[in-house]
């Protein structure tokens, strides 16, 4: 597999470069290199993750959006050690750092473990909310039992140490009467709850990196704005570092540092926040942007929709993956991957647009519209914030 | 859970009068009686014979002294294999003979079948699975006299292992053939079941959170999987069991085992009309107390089930 960073062109700077600048001196968390995983199908080989490059500071919280198929649900699993029967690991590394048991940092590939390594690993230092509560806890199992696994197969702790631990834990997530919930069986417990409960066992061992893969998308939506508030004070209180997937920018805009856009099992555009957001250079991303219903979109205007659907996975893909979709690709699309261009320190975009010899195309005046919009009411909010109480 | 025995306890004692009651009409509705063989008897010979067995009364009469008797233990007696023998005692110890090869061939079939089911799931497109998956294809689809003859053949006739036939001097070498003839079905099926349960369990979110865990496989499986599976596996056990008991009335054919189901085949052939109503309804009762089992057991188990009606 090709690196994205085509080395000698001028303005495509390498991905180590593009580490924000606070963090320069420190080890992220996670750093995934050139990650390509594929899955063995009846049809064909599926070519889910093609090269993923990606970096995750301490405490920090990282968006991965995409469409469905993108691939970001498979590149969080590789970190949790989760396969399935029929994937084939082509390559790459992911390089988690944690602190061991005497508070010392370790850093280990997560592609090259053995399953008994990574067994250790999981749910003491990298945990995981997955998508559907409803049957994601095991219904012949009391809440008690199941928040209580990860704690003794890794914290070794005393029975009345255990229970005690229980109940902060369902504490910390907000759910009251503690000791009825602790014996209660999932099905007694509703979808909010039992995904508080997942988020309780999650952190339970007090997590390095916990990732939450659309752990609001399955619920009720006065549920879903709880829930992710829940995540955003847990990761305040307890410094977690976050991988959060979703495929909802609303969510991005309220939980996210650094945001990646996946494409077609690639990241075509990171940044911060305020980057992806207010200065987007990828098509793909201003598409995204743009078809993201607001607060002021008129009730008889259609929402955008980014022409076309997205490539079959089963077909090699020449050049940019997105290109017979972009309305500005230019004919080296079709041809050449583009490499990772960029634009500030912590932002880069793989798109041709961003070569010195494009022709300078600016994104939809729609959009730009949009954006600033956006900036009005984020000041207007701050403003309020200010003249609180 | 009390509520939930009482339920299932009262439904099983009405299903029980309702069968005896159906089974006893359509047995009246029968054509012949027990005296057609005597040609030569007079009507008036027969009528005196109908109103010494009583069997002149109106059925519906016939029925509550049939269940006024049932309760105080008489069935009744046989008419023609063993003239006014109580069926009582002639069901007594046949019942013990059926009911023991049916609970080994139950637990040999359930255990053996679950071993394998576990280890074909486990070894997922591996040889193992493939030998297991021919072994359940062949118990499900192949019916147990042929294994039992294929059984008497090689181990029986040509090894000389085992009697051909039940010999009650030594019943436990004799019941080791007939037991594994009739278990072959139970132990396909239950094959068949714990590995698509297990399978499918595999793949469920919850193994991928408890998988999450870091847990060692061992224990997401008995934890997890096993007891998950068990739910639905114990679902599939209750037709299986009604399997059994029917399987064992071909089955004691062809060994000649002294059980209850020989004894069912020569009282409908004889004409029998009480030995044939009591064998019927010790078989249904049987299957009765079988599913009874299963639900309770369910119960026991699903904590969806045991806990249903309190308040969440």
């Amino acid at each position: 597999m090709k690196s994205p960073i085509a080395s000698g062109n001028a303005s495509a700077a390498s991905i180590e470069a593009q580490a924000p600048r606070d963090h320069v001196h420190e080890r992220p968390v996670i750093k995934i290199s050139d990650l390509t995983i594929s899955f063995k199908t009846a049809n064909g080989i599926v070519h889910a993750v093609r090269g993923v490059n990606m970096d995750l500071y301490r405490g920090q919280t990282v968006a991965i959006v995409g469409e469905s198929g993108s691939g970001k649900s498979v590149s969080a699993k590789q970190i949790m050690g989760i396969h399935s029967h029929n994937e084939i690991y082509e390559g790459g590394s992911i390089e988690f750092t944690y602190k061991d048991d005497d508070g010392r940092e370790k850093t280990v590939d997560l592609t090259k473990i053995d399953d008994k390594e990574m067994a250790a690993l999981k749910g003491k230092h990298v945990a995981m909310v997955f998508q559907d509560p409803l049957t994601s806890l095991d219904p012949t199992m009391t809440i008690e039992g199941q928040l209580s696994e990860s704690l003794t197969e890794h914290m070794g702790l005393s029975a009345e140490a255990l229970h005690a631990r229980c109940v902060e834990l369902l504490d910390l997530v907000g759910i009251t009467d503690v000791e009825a919930r602790l014996k209660s069986y999932p099905h007694q417990l509703s979808g909010g709850m039992r995904q508080r409960v997942v988020i309780a066992i999650a952190l339970s061992c007090d997590p390095d990196l916990l990732i939450c893969d659309e752990p609001t998308t399955a619920l009720d939506v006065t549920i879903q704005a709880r829930i992710l508030q829940l995540i955003i004070d847990l990761q305040k209180k307890l410094g977690t570092s976050v991988i959060f997937i979703t495929h909802n920018l609303g969510v991005v805009a309220k939980v996210a540092d650094y945001v990646n856009v996946m494409y077609a099992g690639k990241v075509v555009e990171a940044g911060t926040l305020k980057d992806i957001f207010y200065d987007p250079r990828h098509p793909y991303t201003w598409g995204l942007l743009s078809s993201m219903p607001s607060l002021s979109t008129d009730r008889s205007e259609r929402l955008f929709t980014i022409p076309g659907n997205p490539p079959n996975m089963l077909n090699d893909i020449q050049g940019d993956a997105f290109a017979p979709r972009n309305p500005y690709a230019l004919e080296i699309d079709y041809k050449m991957e583009p490499p990772a261009f960029q634009v500030n320190e912590h932002h880069w975009a793989a798109t041709w647009l961003l070569d010195s010899r494009a022709p300078k195309v600016e994104m939809p005046e729609q959009l730009r519209n949009r954006i600033a919009g956006m900036k009005l009411e984020s000041a207007k909010l701050r403003e309020g914030d200010g003249n609180g109480d | 859970m009390g509520r939930y025995i009482a339920k299932r306890l009262a439904v099983a004692a009405l299903t029980v009068f309702i069968i005896l009651f159906v089974l006893f009409m359509l047995l009246n509705f029968m054509p012949g009686s027990p005296f057609n063989n005597e040609e030569k008897m007079t009507p008036e010979q027969i009528a005196t014979l109908k109103a010494a067995y009583g069997l002149d009364k109106p059925v519906i009469e016939r029925f509550f002294i049939y269940v006024g008797n049932m309760l105080r233990g008489d069935f009744g007696v046989s008419y023609n294999i063993q003239n006014n023998m109580p069926i009582a005692t002639m069901v007594g110890s046949r019942l013990k003979v059926t009911l023991g090869l049916g609970l080994e061939a139950g637990i040999l079939g359930a255990i053996v079948g679950n071993l394998l089911g576990i280890l074909a799931a486990l070894k997922r497109h591996t040889p193992v699975d493939t030998v297991a998956t021919v072994i359940a294809v062949l118990g499900v689809s192949l019916p147990n006299f042929v294994f039992a003859l294929l059984l008497s053949y090689f181990f029986g006739y040509r090894l000389k292992l085992f009697p051909l036939t039940f010999n009650p001097a030594d019943p436990i070498r004799s019941s080791v053939l007939p037991v594994i003839a009739l278990s072959m079905f139970t132990l396909a099926s239950m094959e068949r079941y714990t590995r698509s349960e297990l399978v499918s369990i595999m793949d469920s979110d919850y193994m991928m959170l408890a998988e999450s865990k870091g847990l060692p496989r061992r224990k997401l499986i008995m934890r997890h999987a096993l007891r998950n599976a068990l739910i639905s596996l114990i679902t599939v056990l209750a037709p299986l069991l009604v399997n059994l008991m029917s399987g064992s009335i071909v089955i004691e054919k062809i060994f000649s085992i002294p059980g209850l189901g020989t004894l069912y085949i020569t009282a409908i052939q004889s004409n029998d009309y009480n030995v044939v109503l009591a064998t019927s309804f010790i078989y249904s009762v049987m299957f009765v107390i079988a599913m009874l089992l299963v639900d309770l057991a369910y119960g026991l188990i699903d904590p969806r089930v045991r806990l249903a009606g309190q308040k969440g």
